[in-house]
């Protein structure tokens, strides 16, 4: 236990003083900028080491702590420590304080979860489990047609898991986004022409928007693109090096391709304030070009991969989209979705009531009360007279109805413009800035969004007593793998629809898995033991599957041990006879 | 008053009561006095009418509150229902 703390210690020094020796070599001379390059360049330098050692395929602590051990003897030597002190934030008490209180719970609920969204059990870190299990970036990506999708928040994902080869800190990933959301937003503030202290309460608004918080500890991307939108949003605005802005348009791209979708309207943005003539740009030197270029090169290496590997980009969206069991995804504009999320959005879901909050939204808008009743008007009336809130709110909303234009209208797709609740946080600083009286209901609508965002939908308070109630190294929500003897370390598993396959890895991914697609039952039988498995993980869903698994069953080839468990018979005849 | 005076508060006018007949028009059941739409509309025309500075303070208050009390009432309920389940 000791040992991986240490390792993941050193990790993380190394890599927070490399980015601090690169920031200090952009430095922009605005505090929530810099803040924000420091952080993005950290992201960056840890999505290029898990993606250089995964692609080596020697992603593990040991390459990875000797590496960083390196760097870190290096940067010490070159006494780039002695830099730090300046680069030290100076946040005012009360606000570490409310801030360290929000910052304390994420870790709380971080420790306490285990994986438990759909999606993300589905497709999203099955390819961590992988990764981490077989020390490998190219692997079977499982049988999800989503998990070909770009992975650069599971990257992240990995770094927190690599190390003491376990998922209970993989949630970190989620609050690192949802830090660099309330930096932008705090900068977002600062450009609106709002004081030191309403620009905090901007960023508090926005760091407990019920959405952003959810998704914060969920293994849930859309908070991380909503930081990521808004990151490029403040870059954009303040008219910096173009590079920089760059920089976080490839991190941003390598987490999902709705991130690309928002991005004209902050290019013209970007056009726009690089034109005026006083703006803050400056000459763009080699290194921020450099890291531009990395965050692209780590940005695209999903799209380059599946082109490579898979014969398009954005395999296995076709040209006329996507539509299988795993749902269906527009692919081209379609006004009648803007139309549709549109009208939703503003008759119903931005009153958060259908069902509690969940980081998948359903049916919500997850912008909670602060930002719905303070950040509109704030935002509205700012916009009336202030052309630097006018440029955001226009930006924002031309972003917004391009992601709502680009993606298909079901009931979770207000969580791709969550980053809205960005500039409604910056429109509520504004009101309460200029109305204190308004105050106490930002007081009010805070305490609800607390409230709120204890739990997450998939966890009742039930759930939660028996998640607590488990060792933290045995902490997983499904079910099934209980049914799975913990001795079993290799199983087979086949399935054609959404099923939390995630889980059978274990949480420490000490389970071999074996994802397996056959056409025929004696295909399935001729896998499992070519593959040497015992036991299978099997619910398909779809007539060809069932068929292919319920004929194993009638034979005796398969013996049900649980649900969605199977045993190999010892008879189990390869041929049929 | 001036030409370009009169023609930026139509244009300025014009999107809320847009708004404001395409909602009213749509005649849903559910309560449409406190939609989101129809609220920030007449917000809208408040402060592009106001020429005192005081019309759009009220507005902005009155709005928040009804906002605020309907989202906390909706999302208490929703969630005690949920609690004690």
């Amino acid at each position: 236990m000791i040992l991986p703390v240490i390792s993941m210690a050193i990790a993380n020094a190394s890599v927070a003083l490399c980015a601090a020796a690169l920031q200090r070599r952009v430095v922009t001379g605005d505090r929530a900028i810099d803040t924000l390059v420091f952080l993005l360049i950290r992201l960056l330098l840890i999505s290029a080491i898990v993606l250089f050692f995964g692609v080596l395929r020697v992603l593990s602590s040991g390459p990875i702590l000797s590496f960083t051990l390196v760097l870190l003897v290096v940067l010490l030597a070159k006494g780039e420590h002695r830099h730090l002190l300046p680069f030290s934030i100076s946040i005012p008490r009360i606000w570490m304080v409310a801030f360290g209180t929000l910052l304390l719970r994420a870790f709380i609920q971080s420790w306490c979860f285990a994986p438990y969204n759909a999606d993300c059990l589905s497709y999203h870190l099955p390819k961590v489990a992988q990764w981490i299990h077989g020390r490998s970036i190219i692997t079977d990506l499982g049988p999800d047609s989503h998990s070909t999708f770009p992975a650069g928040f599971e990257l992240l994902e990995a770094w927190w898991t690599v190390f003491n080869h376990h998922d209970v800190l993989i949630e970190f990933a989620g609050i690192e986004w949802w830090i660099i959301g309330g930096v932008a937003v705090y900068g977002l503030a600062q450009y609106a022409g709002l004081s030191r202290n309403s620009s905090y309460f901007g960023a508090f608004f926005y760091a407990l928007t019920p959405g952003i918080a959810v998704q914060s500890t969920s293994c849930l991307n859309d908070g991380a693109v909503a930081s990521a939108l808004l990151a490029s949003l403040l870059l954009a605005c303040r008219g910096e090096s173009w590079a920089l802005l760059v920089m976080s348009v490839g991190l941003g791209i390598g987490i999902k391709p709705v991130y690309a979708f928002a991005l004209p309207p902050i290019t013209i943005l970007y056009l726009v304030v690089a034109g005026l003539p006083n703006r803050n740009g400056k000459a763009v030197g080699t290194l921020s070009v450099a890291l531009a270029g990395s965050a692209i090169l780590v940005g695209a290496f999903w799209y380059i991969r599946n082109l490579l590997w898979l014969g398009n980009p954005i395999y296995p969206i076709a040209s006329g989209g996507l539509s299988d069991a795993f749902g269906n995804i527009q692919l081209g504009f379609n006004l009648s979705s803007l139309r549709l999320s549109f009208v939703s959005l503003v008759e119903d879901r931005v009153w958060d009531r259908r069902i509690p909050m969940s980081p998948v939204l359903p049916h919500l808008a997850g912008w909670g009360s602060v930002n719905l009743a303070l950040g509109m008007p704030g935002l509205l009336t700012g916009a009336q007279g202030d052309v630097r809130i006018r440029r955001l709110a226009w930006t924002a909303i031309g972003s917004a109805a391009l992601i709502f234009s680009l993606v298909a209208y079901d009931p979770w797709n207000a969580r791709f413009v969550l980053f809205l609740a960005g500039l409604l946080s910056v429109g509520a600083a504004w009101l309460v800035a200029r109305m204190p009286a308004v105050g106490a209901l930002a007081g009010i609508g805070l305490f609800i969004n607390f409230i709120l965002t204890m739990l997450p939908a998939e966890i009742p308070p039930n759930d939660f007593k028996i998640l607590w109630s488990r060792s933290w190294t045995e902490r997983s929500t499904l079910v099934t793998t209980s049914e799975v003897p913990r001795a079993i370390t290799r199983i087979g598993c086949f399935v054609d629809t959404r099923k939390p396959v995630y889980c059978l890895f274990t949480p420490d991914f000490s389970r071999t898995v074996v994802y397996l697609r056959p056409s025929s039952s004696q295909e399935l039988l001729e896998m499992m033991k070519g593959e040497s498995l015992k036991y299978l993980y099997a619910e398909p869903e779809l007539p060809a599957g069932r068929s292919v698994l319920l004929t194993c069953i009638k034979r005796g080839s398969l013996v049900r041990r649980g649900e969605g468990v199977f045993e190999l018979s010892d008879e189990a005849p390869l041929k049929s006879p | 008053m001036r030409f370009r005076v009169r023609a930026g508060i139509v244009l300025q006018v014009s999107p809320p009561l847009s708004l404001l007949l395409w909602r009213v028009s749509r005649h849903s059941p559910k309560m449409w006095l406190l939609d989101i739409v129809i609220l920030l509309a007449l917000f809208w025309l408040c402060v592009a009418l106001d020429q005192t500075n005081r019309v759009w303070r009220f507005a902005a208050v009155t709005i928040s509150i009804l906002i605020t009390a309907n989202y906390c009432w909706g999302a208490m309920v929703n969630l005690l229902a949920w609690w004690t389940q």
